[in-house]
């Protein structure tokens, strides 16, 4: 018996957008022993199905499970013009919803002739007509979602990804993404419009582990104290951006991912008085802050209307780092958002490499790229690559250094002698990962 | 009867002799079947006669809509509970996340007093204990979903993976998600440890009590300590109209029992009065099990007294409702003066009789005093206000239940809708702001606008 028995539902689904078949193939055990799960088996996956240029989602071996912020669904394909597979770490709910409806990989190949939304639930997808959401903005796509039913993660291509805009970014809901490597271009590029999971099932998990959760919760809370959301975030990663200015005037709300003990997501309410003409337009707008570097890149550019051009380019689905690297410091902030509006009608094609070279975690979280950030270290890196590998947050482990990897290896099947193996096969794939882990 | 179908059952079987045969069934007598309420767990012991006096607060899940990250803790942990996994899905509580405003509201079952899913059952599979937890007795329940449909609050839901039907029983008392959420937006509580109003009420009412019974020393309608003299309004109006003289004494400490009553209500009658105090200690002992005919529980009957005490003393020329005035009789016969034994002893007892009825049914219904009180009441300068948004609404209502007059109405609460506290009929106990978990009755000035919840912002 498998020692993951109790950790995966062992079952791959795989999705032809072409046909639109939906077939579900059992995981092979010695993958998951070979490759534990996350983005190197998410690796293994893209290597079978090459020929495909396909989109692999897969969840790690601790994605909704007990140990803390266990959310992560990853997301691996390969980039336009890029050689090496990019990971994109997806947040929120996605992962547990797409575990606990009952499959842990998905892989995504083929084009659909007509925009389509797959639906994931009960262990197994459909399609549905994607016409409603097509080039729509967040707002207005969300709301045409409401007829599929209540689906708690959505993964959306937005307006910029159906446009097949290079600098598109995928859309979790209102929360925006990490998605720094085209996702939803990969997305768009497929009419593939939105990804919805549903987790009506469950898994089973050690029930010892809910006590050791609650019990790094409390450790958590005493070394880190009390989570400021994005805040804490900017001070690590924000370098020279003082997050005090863009809160003043504004009603905070601290947001979690999964069973995230320390949360990292700030839900912004403000009012556009200063940014419309008109009195009958002034009401308060909301914007989720979670992408540190897309948010620092943002300020440092334009700081006097971030919240609503990072809200904007939510609304028309746009990476905000891209974005801002394209406007001006000086114009007014109607301008600004006319230029925002004008990406969309950027279209590079069908072949032409969009971005160059993407980073191996497409991601928003290394801090060497956030402006007067300061240097990624060793440890850092394999933190975020042992978070991928197990399905946790990697923003989690960037912002409560108290935790380390042999608190979450705690939380792995124990059987006798695993732990040793655990941590030498976790450190092992970390550094392959790293490395760019060559498809088998 | 010539031409009637004889029916074929055997008579032992018509409807008709079954229905006697069951009218006449001694309750006492064993019965030949097996009674399913024997098979019920008995979970909770028995109610005390002490819980009259000190009742034991059930335990109440307290959700905080602020402090909520959404994370679904709490669902993961209940899920375990109820299914012995990770299922969030098969969870007893539920986090509703509005993504577009920010606002997460957690979804779970409110323990109500008179639960409807109780009475939606059709096999009596939900039951309410004594420690006030309602139940899903698995055995007998049979997934017919009536109860997700019965309750207000849809808390019963439906395990879309087992098709059983799931709902809190705050785990027995000690509820898991309380005790994981990691921001503490879930909270578990047996009530306050101490109501401090609760408390200071009693200790002002004994100490008033005492006051005015055994150590004061007066008349009719005034007492008097040393060279200071305390007046009853009513008893002063029923004085002047009686000896058409004014007592300009008596008229000061009178009005400054009515300036009490502008500026914070009838505080005398909810905290001062010393037959209100008796009322309310008879009222905790006495079941309520007799309901006043509707003429009589008419709140206008103590203006009509208060007339009639007045005029009828103008008439007859001695203070009329005086003699009979339960404070005064109280004052009078129970205390150290003694004078008026006999049958004015009777007239307590047999007013303090009517709490059969309803609570403080004199104060509510028949009492001068609290007439005249309530007439300057209604110039007051305060107000209680009760916001249906921020209090449970649906279940909780306890503010309707412990308000001894009566003026909250739970129905009201129930639909959503914020009710109107008449201050005239108010006598300021503070009983809802002190049992509200919520802090959803609150103290306000006559012309601050909103109510708690409903803000402007």
């Amino acid at each position: 018996m498998s020692p993951y028995k109790c950790y995966y539902n062992h079952k791959v689904g795989l999705a032809d957008l072409a046909e639109k078949t939906f077939r579900v193939l059992p995981l092979p055990p010695e993958g998951v022993r070979e490759h534990l799960g996350g983005a190197p088996l998410n690796t293994c996956l893209l290597g079978m199905h090459e020929e495909k240029d396909p989109l692999v989602l897969g969840t790690g071996p601790l994605t909704g499970s007990f140990a803390p912020a266990s959310c992560l669904l990853v997301a691996t394909f390969r980039p336009p013009g890029s050689s090496k597979p990019a990971h994109v770490p997806l947040t929120l709910r996605t992962g547990p919803e797409m575990k606990f409806s009952g499959l842990d990989f998905l892989v995504i190949h083929g084009r659909s002739s007509s925009p389509v939304v797959l639906k994931v639930k009960n262990g197994e997808g459909t399609f549905a007509g994607g016409d409603g959401v097509h080039g729509k903005n967040l707002t207005e796509a969300q709301a045409s979602l409401h007829r599929f039913g209540e689906f708690p993660a959505v993964l959306l291509a937005g307006r910029a990804g159906a446009l097949q805009v290079p600098r598109a970014a995928v859309q979790v809901g209102q929360a925006g993404s990490f998605d720094k490597a085209g996702l939803a271009l990969w997305m768009g590029r497929r009419n593939l419009e939105g990804i919805l999971f549903q987790g009506t099932r469950g898994l089973f998990f050690a029930e010892d582990h809910a006590g050791l959760s609650l019990e790094l919760g409390k450790r958590i809370r005493s070394k880190e104290g009390k989570p400021a959301g994005f805040r804490s975030l900017l001070k690590k990663t924000g370098g020279n951006v003082p997050a005090g200015d863009f809160f003043r005037g504004t009603d905070e709300k601290i947001m979690a991912c999964y069973h995230c003990l320390y949360p990292c997501m700030t839900r912004l309410s403000f009012s556009n008085r200063r940014f419309v003409s008109g009195r009958d337009n002034v009401r308060r707008e909301s914007v989720w802050l979670t992408d540190p570097v897309g948010f620092a890149a943002l300020a440092e550019k334009r700081p006097a209307d971030v919240l609503p051009l990072l809200k904007a380019c939510r609304e028309f689905g746009l990476d905000p780092e891209a974005a801002a690297a394209v406007l001006d410091r000086e114009d007014p902030y109607g301008d600004t958002l006319v230029r925002l509006e004008s990406l969309l009608l950027e279209n590079h094609g069908e072949e032409q490499p969009v971005r160059g070279e993407v980073a191996s975690f497409a991601s928003g979280m290394p801090s060497p790229a956030v402006p007067g950030g300061g240097e990624e270290t060793a440890s850092t890196k394999k933190k975020m690559a042992m978070a991928m590998i197990l399905g946790v947050c990697p923003l989690f482990l960037f912002l409560v250094p108290s935790l380390d990897v042999p608190d979450y290896l705690n939380f792995l099947p124990k059987q006798k002698g695993a732990s040793a193996f655990y941590r030498e096969k976790v450190e092992e794939l970390s550094e392959r990962l790293i490395g760019g882990y060559p498809a088998p | 009867m010539p031409g009637e179908t004889p029916d074929p059952r055997p008579a032992g079987l018509k409807r008709r002799n079954m229905e006697t045969k069951t009218a006449k069934t001694d309750p006492q007598s064993p019965s030949p079947f097996l009674n399913l309420e024997d098979l019920r767990p008995r979970l909770v012991p028995r109610k005390r006669f002490t819980d009259r006096f000190m009742p034991r607060h059930s335990g109440q899940l307290l959700f905080d809509p602020s402090r909520c990250t959404g994370c679904g803790t709490c669902e993961m942990v209940c899920g375990n509970r109820n299914v012995s996994l990770v299922a969030p899905a098969s969870a007893s509580v539920t986090v509703f996340r509005d993504e577009g405003q920010g606002k997460n509201f957690a979804l779970y079952c409110q323990h109500c007093r008179r639960p409807l899913c109780l009475e939606a059952c059709p096999t009596r599979a939900i039951t309410r204990g004594e420690d006030g937890i309602v139940r899903i007795d698995r055995v007998f329940c049979v997934a017919c979903g009536l109860c997700t449909m019965a309750c207000p609050e849809a808390a019963p839901l439906r395990d879309h993976r087992t098709k059983e039907i799931h709902k809190c029983d705050l785990c027995e008392g000690d509820p898991l998600c309380a005790r994981h959420c990691p921001e503490g937006a879930l909270s578990f509580t047996r009530g306050k440890a101490f109501r401090w109003i609760k408390g200071l009420r009693w200790t002002v009412q004994a100490l008033s009590f005492l006051l005015l019974v055994f150590i004061l020393i007066g008349t009719f309608c005034s007492f008097q300590a040393g060279v200071v003299s305390l007046s009853c309004p009513t008893g002063i109006l029923q004085n002047i109209a009686s000896t058409k003289t004014i007592v300009l004494t008596g008229i000061a400490t009178a009005l400054a029992l009515l300036l009490l009553t502008v500026i914070a209500g009838r505080l005398f009658c909810g905290w001062i009065c010393p037959f209100g105090f008796v009322l309310d200690l008879v009222g905790k002992a006495v079941p309520k099990k007799i309901s006043p005919p509707r003429w009589l529980a008419n709140r206008l009957n103590k203006y009509g007294l208060l007339a009639g005490a007045v005029g009828g003393s103008f008439a007859l020329g001695y203070q009329a409702f005086c003699t009979v005035c339960p404070i005064g009789t109280l004052c009078r016969s129970y205390g150290v003066q003694g004078f008026f034994r006999g049958a004015e002893l009777a007239i307590v007892p047999a007013l303090a009789a009517l709490e059969v009825t309803e609570r403080r049914s004199w104060c509510r219904y028949f009492c001068p005093v609290g007439a005249l009180l309530a007439l300057v009441a209604s110039l007051g300068l305060i107000k209680i206000v009760i916001g249906a948004k921020k209090c449970k609404k649906f279940s909780c209502v306890q503010c309707a239940e412990v308000c001894p007059v009566g003026i909250i109405d739970g129905n009201l609460l129930r639909e959503g809708v914020s009710p109107k506290i008449p201050m005239t009929e108010c006598i300021s106990c503070f009983r809802c702001i002190d049992r509200c978990p919520y802090g959803a009755a609150k103290i306000r000035f006559r012309w601050q606008k909103g109510v708690p919840g409903e803000e402007a912002p």
